[in-house]
């Protein structure tokens, strides 16, 4: 292990107090939550950080909140665990909560924020394709106030957010769903846990399910362009249609001509796509028949 | 069986295991002496260069810096397992990257980390070649130039100076021409392997300390350590014995921990500094700087006879063993006597080559060149039995070697329960009556594998004045129960409890000789030495007692450490009084002693490659898996394994089913998971992120079957199963994709892009018109 180059710790405790740190400090720095990407990369790929402001110690930035509206609300330090297990997560989200639980180990999601995820923004975070099925917003905190953005907007490419340096992610916002809203996310990779994502694919609409017609469809990639992505062409070959085999193997066909993956030492850019298109016609089907995915099954082998 | 026994053959709980299961026993990385330095070794950026300049003055301007080495430092022997190729250290220059070119020694890793940086190198860069078929081809670069000045073993390698090709060899029996001439269907195919790492759970470590003596000390988590003593010395230029290679606890070996790795630079750093020094390396350098398992390309035409018979096979051996042997000679000498499998042919005809490449060197790993060639001869049987129509099973069992049948090299063979390992799995699977199911499918493969000849044990086994046994060889427990088995061994020979026998740990000051723990041979080879010494023992303890008894030995029998007259159990002395009599009043210790003999080896026919007893004992399996493939992704899941193994007798059968289990699920990862990438020589996916091993949740539990074919020359019968376990994983896998969706990947590893591509290449043929 390298020694890691002297840097300042801070450990404010309001978002004010470390917003303005960074001002102070200028660029260089970095936000220490989970710490499960910041360290490795300090530790192991000799990054040196001019100094890291560690939010742990700011309250009120973790925890689940159903709201009266009937949305939620994940602060950015709740762990991924915690969004993994959360029994209000698990009734109405439960494809989210299986996006938490494909990340890395279980001591991992016990340290692994839900904000430290999208605020490193890696093109094959687990959890991202999930929430933007699910239309979330990032609220933001600046020195000037706050700002919620969509979650779409928030991500700008491989490790690059819309976030000024000194702006800190405080929340995810999940809007009010309808209550006929279904959802699924396939992890595909060869290995059952402790993988990088080959792709993701979540999806997540209103689904009558006497007449199998869909509304507010909604279907998201992972590890399958810069940033995590929504496949809107394949979305709107849905919107309003009755679900068939036929309809999903189309709409997959689609996915897989609007994502943009790249080949490197896991896959070849082809086979993702291929995988797009199978296995977003599989998440839309299993979604629809509202039968959770293998996921279950394998949590239960885990532990 | 275990009627016969009192210790042996029982499912004995581990001698280590609860130091093992607790993490109070003391491997290489946890060593610490006082003084100690940290070492870290500079590393080739370049596969092929000579090293013009080695700047090192900064670094040893870093504060904290004790001292750097270099190839100026390194006194030049070359050292290697049958050819003796390699140097410590790069002098001129660089075979592949990763190669230590310098060494620093500081007071802790973090500064010694921080001096590499501040080690310059500057290359001049030669051409490079990293595909052995194109290293084999005349005008490639020549990586080692001295070819014809170095040192190997007669009888096991046939260098080629001037080109690339270490060692070629040969195996002819009959007249494969006239074998394809008559033969009703003759199948050729190409398969090629890639290269994996060991993945121990412990990486290399060592401390070595050079005394004011002149002697070198080393404590290392080796698997070898009279092999580590043994090259330490050859490329320090000193004489064995002042090397003493201390064996600590190893946490993982599986071939990659045999021969001298980083206890080369931390001896001259030590030697440098006179203080300790330890090196323990990253799972990076595990990857760059270790060995890997040889890729292979094997071209292979068999043919066979209407009703199935083999009558001929044909076969080149392409090994790729990177920029040096680490024992590459020797796993080609290996391989090249049963290519063909464990099958009767008649004719056959083996070319096998051990290619230098630039990539860093591919050495033993667990299995040593037999999953190669049984990736080629299982894939040749399934070609057969798919041109015939017959049944997989069927074709083997036609052919299978049994007692008293003629291997390709003409020996009589012996100790062959084959076709019953293949019918056991068989049984296992339900194979008459399995139920076809889309996308569902099983694979039966059979293969064998020799453990090398030329290798030595001894041993000593004590009496101690409290009538418990101390046993000392140096042999290396690196998690599959050696150590107990051994004791059960000694116990049951002398005729105590397996609590009654003490095991020490290797040490090459006091423990005897050994090879160390290579070719599955531990419990076959030391464990004769065990025996034979542990009979002696109960000789001298026999005499004594005699004496003390005024009894007659012969009239004397051991049980549950009593020496007593046969009959007249009252009339006895325990072995704790023999023991005291003997050291104290009599002054007459007892040690038993004893060694494993190979008098009847002939090496083979160099010209031929024939030999009517190559191989000390030959080890038979079977191994039989159930997958479902995913057709649209190509995914394969292992829904059920079956391993059989003929181990002559099992000493021990739960540590047997313990490394049964473990190397099944190594094959696995090597058949679909694991693969080392290369580009231009350089490792792109040295890490456990990229370079994916099997978890605890990829495959299904392997049900591990035990049979036994007593070996005349093994201690109660026994053979090895260390390797055997992981062999014929990837052919089983192989078979049972191609029984479930049709298609046969001659290509490692088996990928899910791989299945996919070929599913659909196929659906493509089945469409075309005509």
């Amino acid at each position: 292990m390298r020694r890691p180059e002297p840097l300042e710790i801070f450990q404010p405790t309001s978002i004010r107090e470390a917003g303005a740190l960074v001002k102070e400090k200028g660029p260089g720095g970095r936000f220490l939550a989970g710490g499960t990407d910041l360290v490795i990369a300090v530790k192991e790929k000799s990054f040196s950080p001019k100094y890291v402001v560690d939010l742990k110690r700011i309250p009120g930035l973790s925890g689940i909140r159903e709201e009266a509206d009937g949305g939620l609300k994940i602060g950015s330090l709740t762990t991924l665990r915690e969004v993994e297990i959360s029994p209000i997560i698990l009734k109405r989200f439960p494809f989210l909560a299986q996006s938490a639980a494909e990340v890395g180990s279980v001591q991992i999601r016990n340290r692994a924020t839900i904000g430290g995820n999208m605020a490193n923004a890696t093109p094959s975070a687990d959890v991202a394709p999930a929430l933007l099925a699910l239309e979330a917003r990032a609220r933001i905190a600046g020195l000037n106030g706050e700002r919620v953005v969509e979650l779409e907007q928030f991500f700008r490419g491989p490790g690059q957010t819309v976030m000024a340096p000194e702006e800190i992610l405080t929340e995810i916002i999940i809007p009010p769903a309808n209550p006929s809203l279904v959802g699924e996310y396939i992890k595909f990779s060869p290995r059952e846990m402790m993988d990088l994502a080959y792709i993701g694919v979540a999806v997540a609409f209103v689904f009558n399910a006497s007449q199998k017609l869909c509304e507010k469809v909604r279907i998201a990639l992972g590890a399958v362009s810069p940033t995590p992505m929504r496949a809107r062409g394949a979305e709107s070959l849905l919107e309003g249609q009755v679900l068939t085999e036929e309809l999903a193997e189309k709409a997959g066909a689609e996915a897989a001509r609007e994502c943009k993956p790249i080949s490197d030492v896991r896959s070849s850019a082809d086979y993702r796509r291929d995988m797009v298109r199978v296995n977003t016609k599989r998440a839309l089907l299993n979604a629809a028949a509202q039968r959770p995915g293998k996921w279950t099954e394998r949590r239960d082998r885990r532990y | 069986m275990s009627a016969e026994f009192t210790v042996v053959g029982k499912s004995l709980k581990r001698v280590d295991g609860v130091a093992r299961a607790t993490g109070r026993i003391t491997y290489g990385v946890d060593m610490k002496l006082p003084g100690m330095l940290h070492a870290k070794i500079v590393r080739s950026e370049q596969p092929h260069a000579r090293v013009v300049r080695i700047d090192y003055a900064p670094a040893l301007r870093l504060p904290g810096v004790k001292a750097v080495v270099t190839g100026a430092d390194d006194p030049g022997g070359l050292f290697g397992s049958r050819m003796s190729d390699q140097p410590m250290m790069a002098h001129e220059k660089v075979r592949y990257i990763g190669e230590p070119i310098a060494a620093v020694a500081a007071v802790d890793e973090e500064t010694a980390e921080e001096a590499l940086g501040l080690i310059s190198v500057e290359y001049e860069p030669l051409p490079a070649v990293f595909d052995p078929c194109e290293a084999m081809q005349p005008g490639a670069p020549i990586i080692h130039e001295r070819m014809h000045e170095y040192k190997y073993w007669e009888g096991w390698c046939n260098p080629r100076p001037g080109t690339n090709i270490i060692n070629a060899l040969v195996l002819r029996k009959g007249d494969v021409e006239r074998g394809f001439a008559e033969a009703a269907v003759v199948v050729e195919n190409t398969y090629r392997t890639h290269a994996i790492q060991h993945v121990s759970m412990e990486p290399h470590a060592c401390v070595v300390q050079a005394e004011t003596d002149g002697r070198v000390t080393v404590w290392s988590c080796t698997q070898a350590p009279y092999l580590l003593r043994g090259s330490l010395a050859a490329a320090l230029r000193i004489p064995a014995s002042k090397v003493r290679v201390i064996a600590t606890a190893v946490g993982g070996g599986y071939g990659g921990k045999v021969r001298l790795k980083l206890e080369g630079p931390a001896a001259l750093l030590s030697m440098k500094t006179g203080r300790p020094v330890k090196m323990v390396y990253t799972r990076t350098e595990e990857f760059i700087g270790a060995v890997t398992r040889h890729p292979s390309v094997i071209r292979m035409t068999t043919g066979a006879r209407r009703d199935g018979t083999l009558l001929a096979c044909r076969a080149e051996v392409i090994l790729d063993t990177g920029a040096y042997c680490e024992a590459g000679e020797v796993v080609l000498w290996e391989v090249v006597q049963a290519t063909p499998g464990p099958y009767v042919v008649p004719n056959v005809w083996v070319d096998g080559y051990c290619v230098y490449t630039n990539r860093v060197s591919a050495g033993p790993c667990r299995g040593f060149g037999w999953p190669q060639v049984t990736w080629a001869s299982e894939g040749q049987m399934d070609a057969l039995a798919r041109e015939l129509k017959m049944d997989p099973l069927e074709i083997r069992l036609k052919n299978a070697f049994e007692e008293g049948s003629i291997s390709a090299s003409g020996e009589v063979l012996h100790s062959v329960g084959f076709k019953e390992c293949l019918q056991r799995v068989a049984e296992a699977v339900d194979w008459h009556k399995r139920e076809r199911r889309p996308g569902r499918g099983i694979g039966l493969i059979g293969f064998t594998k020799m453990s090398m000849p030329q290798t030595a044990s001894a041993a000593f086994v004590k009496l101690n004045e409290d009538g418990r046994i101390g046993l000392m060889t140096s042999a290396v427990d690196l998690g599959q129960g050696i150590s107990t088995a051994l004791a059960q061994i000694a116990a049951e020979e002398i005729g105590v409890t397996l609590e009654a026998v003490e095991v020490a740990a290797a040490d090459t000051d006091t423990t005897p000789f050994d090879s160390g723990a290579i070719s599955s041979r531990q419990t076959f080879h030391v464990g004769n030495a065990v025996k034979r010494a542990a009979g002696d023992l109960k000789q001298q303890v026999l005499a004594a007692a005699a004496t003390m008894l005024e009894a007659r030995p012969e009239d004397l029998e051991i049980r549950q450490g009593r020496v007593s007259v046969r009959g007249v159990p009252d009339k006895s002395v325990t072995l704790a009084q023999v023991g005291t009599a003997t050291q104290i009043r009599l002054g007459q210790p007892i040690l038993g002693r004893g060694a494993h003999l190979e008098e009847d080896i002939v090496m083979p026919d160099m010209a031929t490659g024939q030999s009517p007893k190559p191989a000390p004992y030959w080890k038979y399996a079977a191994q039989a898996v159930e997958v479902e493939v995913d057709s649209e992704t190509g995914k394969v899941v292992v829904q059920k394994m079956v391993s059989a193994h003929d181990c002559g007798r099992a000493i021990n059968p739960l540590s047997i089913e313990g490394q049964v289990q473990g190397g099944a699920v190594m094959g696995l990862g090597f058949a679909l998971m694991e693969e080392m990438i290369f580009d231009e020589g350089r490792v792109v996916n040295p890490n456990l992120m990229d370079y994916r091993v099997p978890t605890s949740t990829d495959f299904p539990d392997v049900e591990a079957v035990i049979v036994e074919a007593p070996h005349r020359d093994g201690p109660f019968g026994a053979k090895g199963v260390g390797e055997t376990s992981t062999i014929g994983a990837a052919a089983a896998v192989r078979s049972a994709i191609a029984d479930a969706v049709g298609v046969t990947i001659n290509e490692l590893p088996i990928t899910c892009e791989k299945v996919l591509d070929a599913i659909e290449a196929r659906t493509k043929e089945q469409k075309l018109p005509g």
